[in-house]
């Protein structure tokens, strides 16, 4: 049986896979078994909260600390026993790791005069990733007399001017302020589309991972959870971590219909059980708030269902308003949240508000 | 009710008079930095006043003078032995550099707890009695001691060498050996200070284990090593008690010198002269240390 590829995967082989990659410091297995294919040119992201080991993935990749058990392939070579310095990875820390002995051009220029590259080369590369990263200008400032951005932005030069196969970034932005770390996250997302190199990012920021990725990697506890685009992560969670951990799901419970197996019963109303969601016991059904509407009485099309909620709260947002609802038998509250001019003004508190929602945009997962 | 409320405020106020905060503040002050100065200042003071004083018969005459700096200056013996101790403090700390620096590096490239115990365990002749020190060096060095016996058991030489004992070679050994770990703590501390981070940012962009030492570790802990290794050069300078008692007739020292103007000619205003010729030495010194460390630290 051979899998038809899709379009994205022939114009994109892998650069890094990672096979059965587990991680354990002493008796501590910090991370369970991975498997993670990187697409060549992509944006990957790795997100997840502190301790998960995002950082601990991006180590063995680099070559700083083997992983315990599982290969690290490069194009399909196992990568597991090469040196650090000899992958052709480049790493940018969440500390810059600046040397402070040495001027912005020296410290751009260390990747080459370490591969002792003829002094002309050297000298017109460093003076292109400058210009690349709008650093001309402070070539022979020391990092100690930079800002918090600069020194950013001379940790990738550094690392691009090597043109390393794939850029490792740990939390690069994590130490700047709110402003900074929004034109950097651009800058970024530029300066990759522009040099067309593999970028494996790690952040907990959800909101950075959605914006800045072409794909968002999920892990907790140690296990990478889901692996996806943005707007698959958003849209279609696969388990109650990724659905709390992106923004505000309507989490609601589900047990099988005591007379039909494939069908859910929830607050909502009835669901038919995709088959991708097996075994028994109770579900859990996720939401997203945008993803209903105010039933304005039109017909209703095909996979659309229509239920009741009592108005407990109105919540103005500027272009959106968010509704709070009780909805079900046990008066479950969801939130809704509509276009400012579709709510309309004649809304009162404890009125019966009519919603509609599409079955497809209901995501049923397993409780955990 | 009220009375609960009242009592809570009436607490906050309870606390020292202000009017008495401020002179214990004044007293706290001047014993801060009253005693230092006294301590410090004064004796320094008193022999910088000394030297300029006139000494006719060995009796201090109270008229003031140069005559005890021109002395010096003029006189070649002194400018000798002055020379000649700067020299020997300069091997000495350069000998606590190159070797502190191996067993620095060595010591620092453990892990675990060997790391920190053979620290200890070469900080531990500092708190060693000093005297117990140069006699442990003295039995090592002597004609009849351990290194003599060595080398006429390995058949290097077949007589006891009068060369390890009382002259100056005799001095720049104990002195190395006793300063050593003078040398090794700032310079351990130096390269403890490199971020670990920095190095793996070397080997990421492609140096190996040499090309890193010589490219970052050296670079960053050079300038406290130095830094280090001229402190050693300080205590080495005014040490008259190692020159004394390893260095015999041969060995003599600046130290020494000071010394006996004080102790048995009894010129004192001559012997201030002298150390206040040693003090700006080391000053100097102390002054081109901090320097080169506040270099380090801008990098
Ligand atoms: N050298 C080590 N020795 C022992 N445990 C370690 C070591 N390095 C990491 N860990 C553990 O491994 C787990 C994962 O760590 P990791 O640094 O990968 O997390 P992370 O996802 O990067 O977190 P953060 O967002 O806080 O950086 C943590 O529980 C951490 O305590
Ligand atoms: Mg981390």
């Amino acid at each position: 049986m051979t899998a038809a590829l899709s379009e994205e995967e022939v114009v994109r082989p892998n650069v890094i896979q990672l096979v059965g990659v587990t991680k354990s410091y002493r008796n501590l297995n910090v991370l369970k078994p991975v498997d993670l294919d990187i697409k060549d040119g992509e944006f990957l992201t790795i997100l997840g909260p502190s301790g998960s080991g995002k950082t601990t993935i991006l180590r063995m990749i680099g070559g700083f600390t083997p992983p315990t058990s599982g290969r690290i392939l490069l194009r399909g070579a196992d990568i597991s026993q090469v040196p650090i310095f000899r992958r052709p990875f480049n790493t940018v820390f969440q500390d810059y790791a600046l040397f402070p002995h040495m001027t912005v051009a020296k410290n751009v220029a260390y990747g080459l005069r370490i591969r002792r590259r003829p002094a002309e080369e050297i000298k017109t590369k460093v003076a292109a990733v400058l210009e690349t990263v709008n650093l001309t200008d402070k070539a022979e400032r020391y990092p100690s007399e930079l800002s918090g951005g600069q020194r950013q932005r001379v940790a990738l030069a550094r690392a691009i001017v090597c043109e390393p196969q794939v850029i490792l970034l740990d939390e690069p932005l994590a130490a700047l302020d709110a402003e900074l770390r929004r034109s950097m996250q651009e800058f970024l997302k530029d300066l990759q589309r522009r040099i067309r190199t593999t970028f494996v990012f790690i952040t907990h920021d959800q909101e950075e991972a959605i914006s800045m990725s072409d794909r968002i990697a999920v892990m907790d506890h140690g296990n990478l959870i889901q692996v996806g685009t943005p707007q698959e992560i958003y849209y279609k969670p696969r388990t109650e971590f990724v659905a709390k951990f992106f923004g505000e799901n309507n989490l609601l419970p589900a047990q099988p219909d005591n007379n039909a197996a494939n069908i859910l019963e929830s607050p909502l109303g009835k669901h038919s059980l995709p088959a991708s969601a097996k075994g028994g016991g109770s579900f859990l059904l996720a939401i997203r708030p945008e993803s209903f509407s105010i039933h304005d009485g039109s017909e209703l099309r095909q996979g659309q269902s229509v239920c009741v909620g009592r108005l407990e709260n109105v919540t103005f947002l500027g272009a959106t308003t968010q509704l709070s609802l009780n909805v079900g038998k046990a008066q479950q509250t969801i939130k809704v949240r509509v276009p400012t001019g579709q709510s309309g003004n004649n809304l009162a508190f404890g009125d019966d508000v009519p919603l509609r929602w599409s079955e497809a945009d209901v995501n049923v997962l397993p409780r955990g | 009710m009220m009375t609960v409320v009242s009592a809570e405020l009436a607490d906050t106020s309870v606390g020292p008079p202000r009017w008495l905060a401020s002179p214990g503040k004044i007293v706290v002050r001047l014993l801060v930095y009253g005693v230092p100065t006294v301590m410090i200042l004064a004796p320094l003071m008193s022999f910088l006043a000394y030297s300029f004083l006139e000494q006719k018969d060995n009796i201090v005459t109270g008229h003031l003078t140069l005559a005890n700096y021109a002395a010096f200056f003029q006189s070649g013996s002194y400018l000798y032995v002055f020379f000649g101790t700067v020299k020997l403090a300069f091997v000495v700390a350069t000998v606590a550099l190159f070797l502190g620096y191996i067993i620095s590096y060595l010591i620092w490239r453990l892990e675990g707890s060997t790391r920190y115990l053979l620290l200890l365990l070469s900080a531990l002749p500092l708190v060693m009695n000093y005297v117990v020190k140069i006699y442990a060096m003295r039995s090592i060095l002597g004609f009849n001691g351990f290194l003599n016996s060595f080398l006429m058991a390995s058949g290097i030489i077949n007589a006891p060498s009068k060369l390890f004992i009382f002259n100056q070679t005799a001095v720049m050994l104990a002195m190395a050996v006793i300063y050593l770990p003078f040398g090794i703590l700032p310079i351990f501390l130096a390269l403890e200070r490199i971020p670990q981070s920095l190095l793996s940012a070397a080997a990421d962009l492609g140096a190996k284990p040499g090309q890193i030492f010589l490219t970052v570790i050296l670079p960053l802990s050079l300038p406290g090593s130095i830094a280090g290794a001229l402190f050693v050069m300080v205590i080495a300078l005014g040490d008259y008690l190692t020159p004394q008692m390893v260095g015999g007739s041969e060995g003599f020292t600046f130290g020494r010198a000071i010394w006996s103007q004080f102790g048995m000619a009894f010129n004192w205003p001559f012997g201030a002269a002298l150390a206040v010729v040693l003090l700006v030495t080391v000053i100097a010194l102390i002054g081109l240390a901090s320097l080169i460390a506040r270099k380090a630290r801008l990098g």
